[in-house]
């Protein structure tokens, strides 16, 4: 019923094979380029090349805009922002805002980026399983000197991992709790701060005690944060560096524009 | 392999967990051990690798002292743990993942932990399923998915922590058809449980009330020990028919006893003995 799978579509295409390093570095790449892009022609491209990727992918266009849907009301707000407080030449004079020229312009590019950025970030997490970017992250954090910090790049990635596992289990927990509290009695309308503890504070005991046969069970199968060795070694392949080499084409392509 | 002198062992709260346990199991043995909640199981199976360390007393596994944290590795590759709770020892996001978190913290290399995790997943017969997020899996195959991951260690013995007490009576027989298979590779188990139908054809029981070995031997003998109700247990009515069935005669190889169907057979072939 809590199934999270960060919208993962299961498909077998070119996006879906790349290792998620080449995915994660590109889509970091292509969120600078977003940010700092400040043309309509650009995001065309940006845009086109979204669709390129998503034709790509398999991954049903209609789905990915329905992911992003839940902050389009965000990003209503920020254009309206935009539209009314910039200073410029008016489109209508109104009494209270004007909406300008300038605003319009603005707006429409401010939230174009975040629809886009949305839309990546929602392409990459369609494309790849939580536990492959996890890996990623891993590989990529392993050169960096962590453990003067006291933590490895193991540990972090399976911090990762169990969140993404176990959160299915804290919201059945979550759900479990309200309804036995209110096979008790718990009136959630009328008092809301009684409500809220009689929620939270069973929920995080239940939690600890839950965290601690978990960390049982992975002690007894010899965990240790400092090495380890992954079932999905990760290996770049030549799809890969000819992703990355297109990637590079278009980021120049975009920055001589 | 294993060898408990002396062990005692109280909980933070300072009510005493287990009172000067001497106990050895064999290689190849199958242990079983009984007793009421709270009688101190959980906890003294806890002492075999290393999760509990003994307050008084020693534990050893192959000449290792459970004490020394410089051991530890090593006795929890020799020493696997089954659990309880079939959700909380799953800790991969897929059956695959989870069965490989073991062998990847031994380091191995990925093509070595490839064979292990399918060969597990073989045994337990759940090697269609390894794709599968925890979620989809039923009780009974996630406590299937456990052992998996107890063997894809390749311990020479594996504990087994009342893993049936969340389970149906049909996941509960799939798993006595795994642990019999698992008794032919000649590995060293240890039963726990509070249903005696469960370990009637174990090598050995002990039965434990607060934190003491109260009776030790064969089942059958155990359990036919008018005290052993004394201690909590309920002698199963498969018992009592086999006891009043050995008073008329008849005879029976317990070790055998690890199904319905099996007791029909042995009872069908010991009727031509007679």
């Amino acid at each position: 019923m809590y199934e999270i799978t960060f919208n993962y579509v299961y498909g077998n295409s070119l996006l879906h094979r790349l290792d998620p390093r080449t995915k994660l570095g590109a889509v970091m790449c292509l969120s600078i380029l977003i940010f700092r892009e400040g043309s309509f022609a650009g995001m065309g491209l940006l845009i086109a090349f979204f669709l390129l990727l998503t034709g790509i992918s398999g991954v049903r266009l209609s789905f990915l805009l329905r992911s992003v849907r839940p902050l389009f009301f965000v990003i209503i707000i920020i254009f309206c922002f935009q539209l009314f407080e910039t200073k410029g030449t008016p489109i209508v004079t109104l009494p209270v805002f004007t909406p300008t020229y300038e605003g319009l312009r603005l707006g429409a590019l401010l939230s174009l980026r975040f629809e886009l950025l949305l839309l990546y970030a929602t392409l990459f997490t369609a494309s790849t399983l939580p536990s492959q970017i996890t890996n990623g992250i891993e590989r990529l954090l392993r050169p960096l000197p962590l453990r003067y910090l006291g933590v490895t790049s193991f540990d972090l990635a399976t911090m990762m991992s169990l969140s993404i596992r176990f959160l299915p289990s804290f919201l059945e927990n979550a759900a479990t709790i309200r309804s036995a509290q209110l096979a008790r009695g718990l009136d959630f309308r009328h008092d809301l701060r009684r409500g809220t503890t009689a929620i939270v504070v069973p929920l995080i005991r239940r939690s600890i005690l839950l965290a601690e046969e978990v960390t049982e069970a992975m002690e007894s199968r010899c965990y240790q944060g400092s090495r380890r060795t992954s079932i999905h070694e990760l290996s770049m392949q030549k799809s890969d560096w000819k992703a990355l080499f297109i990637l590079a084409l278009f980021i120049i392509l975009i920055l001589t524009l | 392999m294993i060898r408990i002198e002396d062990l005692s062992y109280n909980f933070p709260d300072g009510t005493q967990g287990l009172k000067k346990i001497n106990l050895e199991i064999e290689r190849g043995e199958f242990l079983g051990i009984v007793g009421r909640n709270g009688s101190g199981k959980s906890t003294l199976v806890r002492h075999l690798n290393g999760l509990l360390k003994p307050m008084e007393g020693k534990v050893s596994i192959n000449g290792m002292d459970t004490a020394d944290p410089s051991n530890l590795l090593k006795i929890r590759q020799t020493v696997s743990m089954v659990f309880q709770n079939p959700y909380t020892q799953f800790v991969g996001t897929t059956l695959e993942e989870d069965v490989a978190f073991g062998p990847e913290n031994l380091a191995l290399p990925p093509k070595e932990i490839r064979e292990r995790v399918d060969r597990a997943l073989e045994v337990v017969g759940l090697d269609n399923f390894k794709n599968h997020s925890p979620k989809t899996l039923s009780g009974g195959q996630s406590q299937c998915a456990a052992i998996a991951s107890a063997l894809a260690m390749k311990s020479e013995c594996i504990v087994f922590d009342e893993i049936t007490s969340m389970l149906d009576s049909k996941s509960r027989e799939q798993i006595r058809e795994i642990i019999q298979k698992l008794r032919g590779e000649a590995r060293t188990i240890v039963y726990v449980t509070h249903r005696l139908e469960e370990i009637l054809y174990a090598d050995r029981i002990i039965v434990m009330d607060r934190g003491e070995i109260v009776r030790e031997g064969k089942p059958k003998t155990v359990f036919k020990d008018p005290d052993t109700e004394k201690f909590g247990l309920e002698i199963p009515p498969v018992v009592e028919l086999l006891n009043s069935l050995e008073s008329r005669g008849f005879s029976f190889d317990w070790t055998r006893l690890y199904s319905i169907e099996n007791l029909a057979e042995e009872i069908w072939e010991s009727r031509w003995k007679i």
